[in-house]
């Protein structure tokens, strides 16, 4: 029997054993449901509740070799960082942002000049610090968000990463210098030009051996949701993160609703016109226009796109992309196919046929626990009557 | 002690000798020389030294008794101005199309600083240098090197602010000026020329206004006229788009009488207006006149009351209120014009509101009796449908059981009916040509009786002639018997074969190959109507093939139907690699969506649901 055993990205190897299989939807080892990376097709990877694939994310940073980390008071220092690109299934990052804060200071950002990292690859960095006035050890903090893109979707995370540096007492020294000009007949000028002399001494390396010292990463949620790259950015959900396996539950669409995380291969639930899987299509679910008694209203459907609307969750945010030439409505806005990606929000009321509102529409309620969104009601208005066919 | 500076007397004066009795006192003087002017000292004849905003002292008591002493010595100080100065003067030259072009120079001159002493030799009498002089000195010589060689390169219309025409001239004028002046102190800081403006420019500006102009004419001509072709069009658009509405709403006959009778009415219309505009003019014509005759009159009865001598107070009285009552006229007449003007509009408007209203109407029946029609019509076509299915259904039942009936019986009695079909029509034959022959033989027998030679030539004609009929009817009978024979060989075969032989052999393909269609057919281990289908494909393959014999069709299938088995091996080979269980490996079906799992698996992998604790 295969324990499982806790990685660090809180994917059982049990679960990526099971998920060689394509269709298989749980892990017959451990139960759990099997939430593919939306790059599954490249990477083989899973993700967890945070929506973080191993595979494809594993950023690494370093201190290049002979770095200073000591510095007297009133220096500045510079830090060579290298980030390095470890996926081994040759998938590029892209560093979007960095920022450094110093001690208890507010954090600033560092102008990138370059943004893509492929895979095996390492770029170089210079971070300089301010002047460094306190005597003693002083808490660097490294924060850096890396983005992974496939196709129109994108993912980004953000880690960090501490070192300290040792301030010592300064050896500076003033002298004033004096330089005297004179001119034809005119007397003489005197100029002082102060130079401030920096007394030369042993200045502590921090990697041993010529070598680069590796700094350890730890993802920066919290400084994710509070920055908008993960989770809604305004509303009543500001702040708050939609699991990657949050329960999706389908209200109103008759008996076999599908009820539960979005376990496909990409990640993306598909609604339509066109039939459900189950019946040989390629939704996950058929959207029908209904009258009262159930009926299909043949004319209504025919508006709606055999594969109108694909839902996800990106970046903490349950995220919609419109398929359908009709476009649909998500609260106010009309979206059509070639707009950007749409996040829906709690609340938001998804009209499939913006131009017959009353027809069919998606009403979206989340419900967040500390901070977290794990289960996302979808009901269909009208509802179908209980007993039919979706 | 304070210092008196020393600096040029006069602003126009470049360098100025100071003598010595500006420094012959009793007391010592102290006097200063701005940083912006330079002294040149010269004692005896010889420069001391030269001072940049320097002081210095001359005279007074201790020097007087030196001089006594030592003997005296001759002092004299040289100012200069060491800041720049412009100089302007006008400057005429020919271009190369032949154009002469007037302009202002601008020099910024100074003198230099590094050999201030040379400006001595501008210097003519030794007291003072002006600018002016100084700046002539290069202005004669560089007029006809400098301005006249570069405006020689180009053309009129292109002096206006061409950059490589004036650095051109700036380095020119620098390079003359250094060879003319350089060692004389005097340096070029910069030049450039502001060219006036000359014939060929003012010709292309004029050239250009009148364009200007003439493109303003232009904008506003076709702003008008494309006013006036918007006006037409619109005009036109809505002639047109009436014109084009009636001749779409025609849809029948009716809609033709009702556009006809529109245009009858508005005819009608038209000419009433016509007539009541007509009686208007003519109305207005009689006051006119009425009004004529009355002035006329009125004017006769005032000459002759003014001949008889009546009071022109009375008269004039009576002209006022004739006017009067003539303009009351006029207005009451304009009055009721209006009045019929407006009733007339009032109907107008009244009459198109009601044809509106009632084209809507009339259009809104149509619509809901097409509507209703079409609804009819889709009913009707929909239940002829069903019937004419239903009497097809019922027609091809019955067709196919008569014909199931019909062969059943042909099989059953098809040879003993046939039989007795092909005797009955043979006695029938025979008995034809026994009567032929008989009728034959009295004729002959009339004939030998009623003629001789020509009788006895019938005769041998009418023997040929049945003998060649017999004959025929030999081959005729031979053939028959044949056809009856292979058919009733057919049946008597048939009713011992099988469907399935039956439908090879019908397709004309021979009884042996029939049987091994028919083994191939049965190994297949199917039911009875896929046999047949499956018996169907085989005898077109073997048709195909031109199978004839039991040994083709054997080989036939030995290589064909082997392939088949093979490809259907090979597609199923791998039964249960989606399920995800390994072949070989022992498996438990979920219960709950049936799918099947590896017997270890705890959770099943397509609905999670637990299979074993």
């Amino acid at each position: 029997m295969v324990t499982p055993v806790a990685n660090p990205g809180g994917i059982a190897p049990c679960c990526y054993q099971h998920a060689v299989t394509a269709d298989a939807i749980f892990c017959g080892e451990c139960g759990k449901p099997l939430l593919r990376c939306m790059a599954h097709e490249e990477c083989g990877g899973l993700v967890g509740d945070d929506g973080c694939c191993n595979v494809c994310v594993r950023p690494q940073l370093y201190l290049d070799k002979d770095a200073v980390t000591e510095v007297k008071t009133g220096g500045v220092l510079v830090l060579p960082l290298v980030f390095y690109n470890a996926s081994g299934v040759g998938r590029p990052l892209f560093i979007t942002d960095v920022w450094v804060r110093e001690g208890e200071s507010a954090r600033r950002k560092v102008e990138l000049p370059w943004k893509r990292l492929d895979a095996g690859g390492s770029n170089r960095l210079s971070v300089q610090t301010g002047a460094l006035e306190r005597q003693g050890r002083h808490g660097i903090e490294i924060t850096f968000a890396a983005a992974t893109n496939y196709f129109m979707r994108e993912e980004r995370f953000c880690f960090t990463s501490s070192l300290s540096l040792e301030v010592e007492q300064g050896g500076s020294l003033v002298i004033n210098q004096t330089i005297n000009s004179s001119g034809v007949g005119a007397g003489s000028d005197t100029v002082y030009a102060p130079i401030r002399l920096e007394s030369q001494g042993e200045t502590r390396k921090a990697a041993v051996g010529g070598q680069a010292a590796e700094l350890g990463l730890q993802r920066a949620d919290n400084f994710e949701a509070a920055q908008g790259i993960r989770g809604y950015t305004e509303g009543p959900l500001k702040g708050v993160v939609v699991n990657r396996g949050a329960r999706i539950i389908w209200k109103g669409f008759g008996d076999e609703a599908p009820s539960g995380p979005i376990t496909t291969r990409d990640g993306i639930f598909a609604i339509g016109r066109g039939r459900s899987v189950r019946l040989g299509g390629d939704n996950q679910l058929q959207l029908l226009v209904t009258d009262a008694a159930g009926a299909v209203d043949e004319q209504l459907s025919q508006a709606i796109s055999r594969r109108h609307l694909e839902l996800f969750i990106q970046g903490g945010r349950l995220c919609a992309r419109v398929t359908g030439q009709a476009g649909v409505m998500i609260g106010d806005h009309k979206h059509g196919a070639d707009d950007a990606l749409a996040v829906i929000g709690n609340g938001d009321i998804v009209r499939v046929l913006p131009k017959y509102p009353e027809a069919l529409a998606l009403q979206i309620r989340m419900r967040a626990n500390y901070g977290q969104v794990e289960e996302i009601t979808v009901t269909r208005v009208p509802a179908m009557p209980e007993g039919m066919p979706r | 002690m304070k210092s008196e500076q020393l600096i040029i007397s006069d602003p126009r004066l470049l360098a100025e000798f100071i003598g010595p009795e500006t420094f012959r006192s009793v007391f010592e003087t102290r006097y200063e020389v701005p940083p912006d002017h330079l002294g040149l000292l010269m004692r005896n004849g010889q420069f001391v030294e030269a001072y940049k905003g320097a002081h210095f002292s001359v005279g007074g008591l201790f020097n007087q008794l030196k001089g006594l002493v030592g003997g005296s010595s001759s002092i004299s100080l040289l100012i200069a101005d060491l800041k720049t100065f412009q100089y302007l003067y006008d400057v005429t030259a020919r271009t190369k199309d032949k154009v002469d072009v007037s302009g202002v120079v601008v020099l910024d001159l100074q003198i230099n600083p590094e050999k201030p002493q040379n400006i001595l030799g501008l210097m003519e009498q030794r007291r003072s240098l002006t600018k002016d002089e100084a700046a002539i000195r290069i202005r004669s010589h560089a007029w006809e090197r400098v301005f006249e060689a570069a405006l020689s390169r180009v053309n009129a219309n292109e002096v206006r602010g061409n950059k490589g025409l004036q650095d051109m001239i700036q380095a020119d004028l620098m390079k003359e000026c250094e060879r003319i002046a350089g060692d004389l102190g005097l340096m070029v800081r910069a030049a450039s020329v502001n060219w006036a403006i000359n014939e060929v420019e003012k010709q292309e500006a004029a050239r250009a206004a009148a364009i200007r102009e003439t493109d303003r004419l232009e904008f506003q001509f076709e702003t008008l006229k494309r006013d006036l072709e918007r006006e037409h069009e619109t005009t036109v658009f809505k002639m047109n788009n009436k014109t084009g509405i009636d001749k779409l709403s025609i849809n029948n006959l009716e809609d033709l009488r009702r556009l006809v009778l529109d245009r009858d009415t508005a005819f009608d219309d038209a000419r009433e207006t016509g007539r009541r505009i007509a009686e208007m003019k003519q109305m207005g014509h009689d006051i006119d006149k009425v009004k004529a005759a009355q002035l006329a009159k009125l004017e006769g009865d005032i000459r002759q009351a003014t001949h008889d001598g009546v009071d022109l107070k009375v008269v004039n009285e009576r002209k006022r209120v004739i006017e009067r009552n003539t303009e009351e006229l006029d207005r009451s007449h304009q009055l009721t014009l209006r009045s019929l003007e407006r009733d007339y509009d009032r109907e107008t408007r009244e009459l198109q509101r009601d044809e509106r209203r009632d084209d809507r109407e009339f259009d809104r029946e149509g619509r809901q009796l097409d509507r209703t029609e079409q609804r009819g019509n889709r009913l009707e076509d929909r239940e002829d449908l069903k019937t004419q299915r239903r009497e097809d259904r019922d027609y091809d039942r019955e067709t196919r059981e008569k014909e199931l009936g019909t062969r059943e019986k042909e099989r059953d009695f098809g040879f003993d009916g046939r039989k007795k079909e092909v005797d009955v029509a043979d006695k029938e034959e025979y008995a034809r040509l026994a009567r032929q022959r008989e009728t034959d033989k009295v004729a002959l027998d009339k004939l030998k009786g009623l003629a001789g030679l020509e009788a006895e030539q019938e005769r041998e004609r009418l023997t040929r002639r049945i003998r060649e009929a017999d004959a025929a009817h030999d081959r005729d009978m031979d053939q028959r018997k044949l056809e009856a024979q292979r058919e009733a060989d057919r049946l008597v075969l048939g009713a011992k074969m099988t469907p399935e032989q039956i439908l090879a052999v019908n397709a004309g393909l021979s009884p042996a190959v029939a049987k091994i269609l028919e083994e191939q057919a049965k190994a297949q281990g199917i039911d009875k109507n896929a046999q047949m289908d499956l018996m169907r494909q085989m005898v077109e393959q073997a048709n195909r093939a031109r199978v004839s014999s039991e040994e083709q069709a054997r080989a036939m299938f030995n290589s064909g139907m082997q392939g088949a088995v093979g490809v259907a091996a090979g597609a199923g080979g791998k039964a249960g690699a989606g399920g995800g269980a390994a072949p070989g490996e022992a498996t438990v079906e979920c219960p709950k969506c049936t799918r099947v799992n590896p017997a270890k698996a705890k959770f099943c992998v397509g609905c999670g649901e637990q299979l074993r604790r």
